[in-house]
């Protein structure tokens, strides 16, 4: 089942704030199209991963609702970052996965662009 | 080579051979060279993609997607769902792993023999041993070179040898390696002596032929005897191959027993007595620019625990992967990534005690499996020992990424606390599954075991497995260069001549 343009919003703007620009490092996720990713990763992953994927877009755009009244993507900076660093360290073992399967596609989104492998594999800190 | 590619075949496509091997990992590839240097017309049936040098992606992501199965995403099921991690491409796994290399352990084989005593008759160690040896020469098997090894290899021998652990530089079918670091997305130079670019050339040259991305469906059985095999090709061509002389499938421990089920072929334990060794690793922050990414991709292992069944190793990952496992998530994530070139991965493999099954699931394999709490001992051991030869090595702090746990540690003593103090739910760390043993047992006792002692189905004829389903157990070191052992042990048998 193909994903709505709502969901796709929800999808960058997650992934975004998991990989948000370092300032003056590295412009994370924020320059990079991600429809030409993500149509080879649908076709690669199995149909698990992209059930998992499509549900952790739903779970981590939401729940900031019952909290901020808000979703993710209507959320500053500051507190996108607290509720996904909460999320990530939860007692809730699918809320903990969900955030990784979050952080794997980010960072594979990221390093899958030339440009930013060789920005980031060249730099000595 | 001679390789007909699965994409181009349209329609129904038949065709006959002596032999037909399911799989061109290092178990069918072993196989297919061995008995097509007899004379025997053999062809080669692999569900993935020839993949050319050229075309050989550097990325994570583009090469998971181009040469893993299912992304290295393929859970197993259970209380805490452990990533399969295998290849899916012309050369199996061989073309994507870190090219170590081990021989059968003699104290493995002991269980074995032990267990089942006529299996000391089957396969003798000093046919095994003459094997390995002639494997370790053709591929070109040796220690890693110090000039290749890069900082990560380096510094895990510093850590070790601060522990009083034994270590060495890690075996490896290479040649002439330079140190690229990117074994995982197969060698861009060929320098990696995988099956793609060892036995598969040659036994096309014997006259063995290859299809790739063709998915084997059914083992085709007539009044039981193996006859042959029914595929469906990636152009959608219903293929059907004919064997006169055998069957043997070399699928890997998952995918042979779920094809035996999905073909019907019930008898005995098939699919039962899955064994793996579940893998762990620990990141580590050191002061200066270590780039995890260069070097050779794994260089250097620890041995000093084995007796316990756990190992350590250096991990050469592909940035994303190595970024993934930073700890942290947004704006920490990014500081992380701008510092990349300071962190570091090691990994332990455990040997478990536990074991899982294997069934069909569609298309499909779905292997349930859960750690035992002696696994789990293991694995809190293992996270202690590593930490602590991180420290040892001069990292500045280590992040071990367990839940419930410090998220950071700089003390050595507080790391050593892990041990009694580390969770042994499954679900607190992070772990993957590689190497894959026992699903089709070798055995005896028919109702023990899927095979006879020389590799034969023992209720269908003229049907082999040669892959490592048929190990009685898992080794507790990696077993590419004791899969291919036994499955030349396999082609021998099937020839009928003892080595």
């Amino acid at each position: 089942m193909s994903w709505t343009a709502a969901e796709r919003r929800w999808r960058d703007a997650l992934l975004r704030a998991v990989l948000p620009p370092d300032p003056e490092r590295h412009p994370g996720l924020g320059e990079v199209d991600l429809e030409p990713f993500f149509a080879d990763f649908l076709a690669a992953a199995p149909p698990l991963l992209r059930a998992a994927f499509r549900a952790t877009v739903w779970v981590l755009t939401w729940l900031p609702a019952f909290t901020f009244k808000r979703p993710l993507h209507r959320l500053p900076e500051g507190d996108r970052d607290g509720f996904l660093r909460r999320a990530g360290g939860s007692r809730s073992y699918l809320l903990r996965q969900m955030v990784s399967v979050a952080k794997a596609v980010a960072c594979f989104a990221f390093f899958r662009q030339p440009e930013l492998r060789g920005r980031v594999a060249r730099r000595a800190s | 080579m001679n390789v007909i590619e699965g994409a181009d075949l349209r329609g129904s496509y038949q065709a006959s051979f002596d032999v037909v091997v399911v799989g061109s990992g290092p178990a069918g590839a072993a196989v297919a060279l061995e008995l097509s240097g007899s004379g025997a017309r053999v062809a080669i049936v692999e569900e993935g993609p020839l993949v050319r040098r050229s075309e050989l992606p550097e990325d994570g992501f583009s090469a998971m997607a181009r040469l893993y199965r299912d992304l290295g995403a393929n859970l197993t099921r259970g209380r805490a769902p452990m990533p399969i991690v295998q290849g899916r491409a012309v050369g199996g796994t061989s073309l994507v792993n870190g090219a170590i290399s081990w021989r059968l352990p003699r104290e493995v084989w002991d269980e074995w023999v032990s267990e089942d005593p006529p299996l000391s008759q089957a396969l003798p160690w000093e046919e095994l041993e003459r094997t390995a040896k002639t494997v370790e020469q053709e591929l070109c098997i040796g220690p890693t070179e110090e000039a290749v090894a890069g900082p990560k290899n380096l510094l895990l021998a510093k850590g070790a040898q601060a522990l009083g652990l034994e270590h060495r530089p890690i075996r490896r079918n290479v040649r002439g390696c330079r140190g690229l670091g990117r074994c995982l997305q197969g060698c861009p130079e060929g320098n990696k002596t995988s099956m793609d670019v060892t036995y598969l050339p040659l036994a096309c040259e014997r006259g063995a032929r290859i299809y790739s991305s063709v998915r084997v469906r059914r083992v085709c059985e007539e009044r039981g005897s193996a006859t042959g095999i029914e595929a469906l090709s990636s152009g959608g061509a219903r293929v059907q191959l004919a064997a006169s002389q055998a069957v043997v499938l070399a699928a890997s421990a998952v995918q042979t027993p779920a094809l035996l089920l999905a073909s019907g072929i019930r008898h005995g334990p098939t699919g039962e007595g899955f064994q793996c060794h579940p893998g762990v690793s620990m990141a580590g922050r050191f002061p200066q620019p270590v780039r995890a990414w260069e070097g050779a991709t794994q260089g250097h292992e620890v041995i000093g625990l084995r007796g316990e069944g756990i190992k350590f190793e250096a991990l050469g990952y592909d940035l994303a992967i190595l970024a993934a496992r930073l700890k942290g998530v947004g704006r920490e994530l990014s500081r992380e990534i701008s510092s990349l070139d300071r962190w570091l991965n090691w990994g332990a493999a455990i040997r478990a005690a536990a074991r899982g099954t294997v069934r069909p699931a569609g298309a499909k394999a779905s292997v349930r499996f859960a750690l035992l709490p002696e696994d789990m001992r293991k694995v809190r051991r293992g996270v202690r020992v590593l930490g602590e030869m991180m420290l040892a090595a001069g990292a500045e702090y280590v992040a071990p990424g367990v839940f419930g746990w410090h998220e950071r540690v700089a003390d050595r003593a507080v790391m050593a606390r892990f041990e009694e103090e580390g969770p042994l739910d499954p679900r607190a760390y992070s772990m993957a599954v590689t190497h894959m043993f026992g699903t089709c047992r070798l055995g005896s006792d028919p109702n023990r075991s899927v095979l006879r002692p020389d590799f034969r189905h023992h209720a269908v004829d003229r049907l082999f497995v040669a892959d490592s389903s048929a190990f009685p157990s898992n080794t507790g070191v990696n077993p590419q260069t004791a899969i291919i052992t036994l499955a030349r042990t396999c082609a021998r048998r099937i020839l009928g001549v003892r080595g």
